[in-house]
């Protein structure tokens, strides 16, 4: 017998639908690489609390996404089942299961923003990155997100790249942007 | 002999007069994510090396931003025996000029400058006093003392300006029932959105001899417009750790968690720096002090969840599950975190605390109006002149807020739409602007304090494509438990946004109305309860525009003149 392995299918929405599983004979080098770095990051966690949730923030911080890797690992330390960690992994919007671009790209489209033009903003994005909605530039540098807050309302409209906020934007500042994270000449 | 606090605030003394007394001059930068968002970073950055370039002889420290945030980048210098002056809207180009002229000469750059503090009562040419300015004059800052002087990294320059002194006074010569009663007497209310007095909800808590309790104190803040819980965590952590140790100490508590949305970076350094600043100092683990108590305080992460910030969702996400809200009873206070009793707060309730502890109940109870003591942190933001946070006595107009404080709108400009206290309550229109900032008339006019947040909007707002926003953000943002939250929320967003695109029929007035009743008979927490609140607001202020958009025959809605607005595609399964 091998070990399981469970193959995700995705909606364009990033959310399993429903899981199949498979077994196969042998793990792949890659794959247990994976898992040993999945390990570290779960055990080098400094916080008291350790929870399904933290151990999932722990992996997304470091690698950026979740492989299948962290559901199993996440699931063997905190003794819990695979459907159990896959429950909170899909229910918290910040958590995606793919490799994300290079960069990602926020911009928020909350209320706050919303009045002060951040729906021009998403648009001329899409434009530049030739995407409809949120998700990756078909060259894979940039990934776009939709925030609902990013915190700085004050400073509106306001994206962020990787987290690292900026405000006050135009169409054209955010265009600007986005090229230069896809390399684009401005 | 002196005492382990007696120690430290000696030690804060020092380094204090160090920064403010010495012979070198003190440039500081204003901080927080907002500061980050204008770039305030670089400008940080640039006077240290210009600082380090030519041998000028200052400290450059990045402090808590002030709250001015129009002016951010934000720096202020101040000279040994000097003034204060301060800078808006650095650029990382000037602050060579400001470390020469102004570090090394002596000489102000009077024509950047926007206020001067301190000094001689000489004045610094005709600038104004800072104190002077209505948008600091009006406000009466207890949470946010410190925004602007201090570094909130640094526990010494907390310490310094009267920190921990409360917790002190507290462990020494009060027993955690007076605590209670002190707090009572203050008439403190959570500033959470329910408004429910602080001291009653600690009462619950306290008698229960549980070997483990828990205070958690929640920094969700999903709501878009309010950034004061994130503000107060990352720029002065400490008062809130000092808050929530006290109120560990009241309730007889053995553990505290703050918690905060995972990528807020500013506000998660700051708590978990400050936390560990604690522990070294003796201010948090065994014998806190050198008394009786002990305490455990850490930071908890949640992802992205707007539900995760109702108080049994939040528990669920501090035991890492799906933040759901659980259903009541047992309360929390019987069976809360993990099934032990609990208590929670929002960030600012327990931010008064240490104010409260250290200058008595009397002394809150006369700040603010007969039901709601206190201030309120107003976090200003949309379509008004000064966009800010600003701490202001209870029972102020929201007309002198936006007015005087906020310094309006531009000239020939009118305010038309206030959205006040997060998505889930209400829009306000120009008649309901002389009403009070107080929990109760708030909550008469249809809106509520809630979070703080208000986001102005001028003439330029449409009204039908505000609240489809408020309800895309609802939408999105239920957590999925209760089907009336989850499907009325998707149901009013068709319906809205079949009103911006001219495509609702009349009876489509009466259906939201049904479902806005269904959701709030149907549902387990405020997330479906209160989701109709913003449709029902606006039918009170802006009926006719409403409408008007029912018979087809109105302007599109929106930004792209067809009446779209784009909108998430997920949903939570």
């Amino acid at each position: 017998m091998g070990s399981a392995r469970i193959v995700h299918r995705f909606l364009k929405s990033n959310i399993p639908l429903f899981v199949e599983v498979k077994l196969t004979t042998a793990e792949t080098a890659q794959s247990s690489k994976l898992r040993e770095r999945i390990r570290q990051i779960l055990n080098a966690q400094a916080q008291p609390t350790i929870t399904v949730l933290s151990s999932l923030i722990a992996v997304q911080d470091s690698i950026h996404y979740l492989p299948d890797e962290a559901i199993k690992e996440t699931a063997t330390l905190c003794g819990s089942t695979i459907n159990e960690v896959w429950s909170v992994a899909s229910f918290y919007t910040n958590f995606r299961f793919t490799p994300p671009g290079e960069k990602t790209l926020d911009v928020c489209w909350g209320p706050a923003c919303h009045v002060v033009g951040a729906q021009k903003i998403l648009n001329s994005v899409h434009e530049v990155l030739e995407i409809k909605e949120e998700g990756d530039s078909p060259d894979g540098k940039v990934t776009l997100k939709y925030n609902t807050c990013l915190g700085a309302c004050a400073q509106g409209p306001v994206i962020a790249i990787d987290h690292h906020l900026i405000g006050k934007q135009t169409p054209e500042s955010a265009a600007k942007i986005a090229r230069e994270l896809r390399g684009h000449d401005t | 002999m002196p005492t382990q606090f007696e120690e430290l605030q000696a030690r804060a003394a020092k380094r204090w007069d160090e920064l403010t007394a010495g012979d070198s001059a003190w440039i500081r930068v204003g901080g927080g994510t907002s500061g980050q968002a204008v770039g305030a970073e670089e400008v940080f950055e640039a006077l240290k090396t210009s600082a380090e370039s030519t041998g000028a002889n200052a400290n450059v420290s990045m402090v808590s931003a002030m709250g001015l945030m129009y002016l951010e980048p934000q720096v202020d210098v101040l000279m040994p025996n000097g003034a204060r002056v301060f800078y808006g809207n650095v650029e990382p180009e000037e602050a060579q000029m400001i470390v020469e002229q102004h570090v090394q000469n002596g000489e102000p750059l009077m024509d950047r400058a926007f206020a001067y503090s301190g000094g001689y009562g000489t004045g610094v040419g005709n600038l104004p006093e800072l104190e002077s300015m209505p948008m600091v004059a009006l406000q009466q800052r207890i949470a946010t003392r410190n925004f602007g002087d201090t570094d909130p990294h640094d526990l010494l320059q907390y310490v310094a300006n009267g920190g921990y002194a409360a917790l002190n006074r507290a462990l020494t010569e009060m027993t955690p029932a007076e605590i209670v009663d002190e707090i009572k007497a203050a008439g403190l209310r959570g500033r959470g959105g329910a408004a429910f007095p602080a001291g009653v909800k600690w009462s619950f808590l306290a008698p229960s001899d549980a070997p483990v309790k828990y205070v958690l104190c929640n920094c969700e803040e999903g709501d878009p417009g309010a950034f004061n819980d994130k503000g107060i965590i990352e720029n002065d952590p400490h008062t809130l750790v000092e808050g929530l140790i006290i109120n560990g100490y009241a309730t007889r508590s053995t553990h505290g968690y703050i918690f905060i949305r995972t990528g807020h970076e500013k506000p998660i350094e700051s708590a978990r720096k400050a936390i560990a600043a604690c522990y070294e100092a003796g201010l948090l683990g065994k014998n806190i002090l050198g008394s009786d108590f002990s305490f455990e305080m850490e930071v908890s992460l949640t992802g992205d969840s707007y539900v995760a910030g109702e108080e049994t969702a939040l528990m669920e996400a501090i035991e890492g599950k799906r933040s759901t809200p659980r259903y009541k009873p047992p309360f929390p206070a019987a069976a809360g975190l993990w099934q032990k009793p609990t208590n929670i707060n929002n960030v600012k309730t327990i931010s008064y605390v240490p104010e409260i502890v250290r200058n008595g109940s009397e002394w809150f109870k006369g700040i603010g109006t007969e039901t709601t003591s206190g201030t309120a942190i107003v976090c200003l933001s949309g379509h008004i002149t000064y966009p800010g946070m600003y701490e202001v006595p209870m029972g102020m107009t929201i007309r002198e807020v936006l007015d005087k404080v906020g310094g309006g709108v531009s000239e020939g400009e009118r305010i038309k739409v206030l959205q006040a206290g997060g998505p889930l309550n209400g829009l306000l229109g120009e008649e309901a602007f002389d009403t009070m900032i107080d929990f109760d008339a708030m909550s008469a006019a249809g809106a509520s304090i809630g979070s703080g947040g208000i986001i102005v909007g001028n003439e330029t707002v449409n009204v039908v494509d505000l609240l489809r926003s408020l309800v895309a953000f609802n939408q999105f943002e239920s957590c999925g438990k209760c089907f009336p939250c989850r499907l009325g929320n998707t149901h009013m967003l068709e319906i809205l946004d079949r009103m911006c695109q001219n495509k609702a029929k009349p009876a489509d007035l009466a259906l939201l109305e049904r479902v806005g009743t269904s959701m709030r008979a149907g549902s387990l927490c405020g997330h479906g309860q209160l989701g109709f609140n913003p449709i029902a607001s606006a039918l009170k202020y802006f009926g006719d525009e409403i409408k008007s958009c029912l018979g087809g025959e109105g302007t599109p809605a929106g930004v792209y003149g067809d009446g779209r607005m784009i909108l998430p595609t997920r949903t939570r399964p």
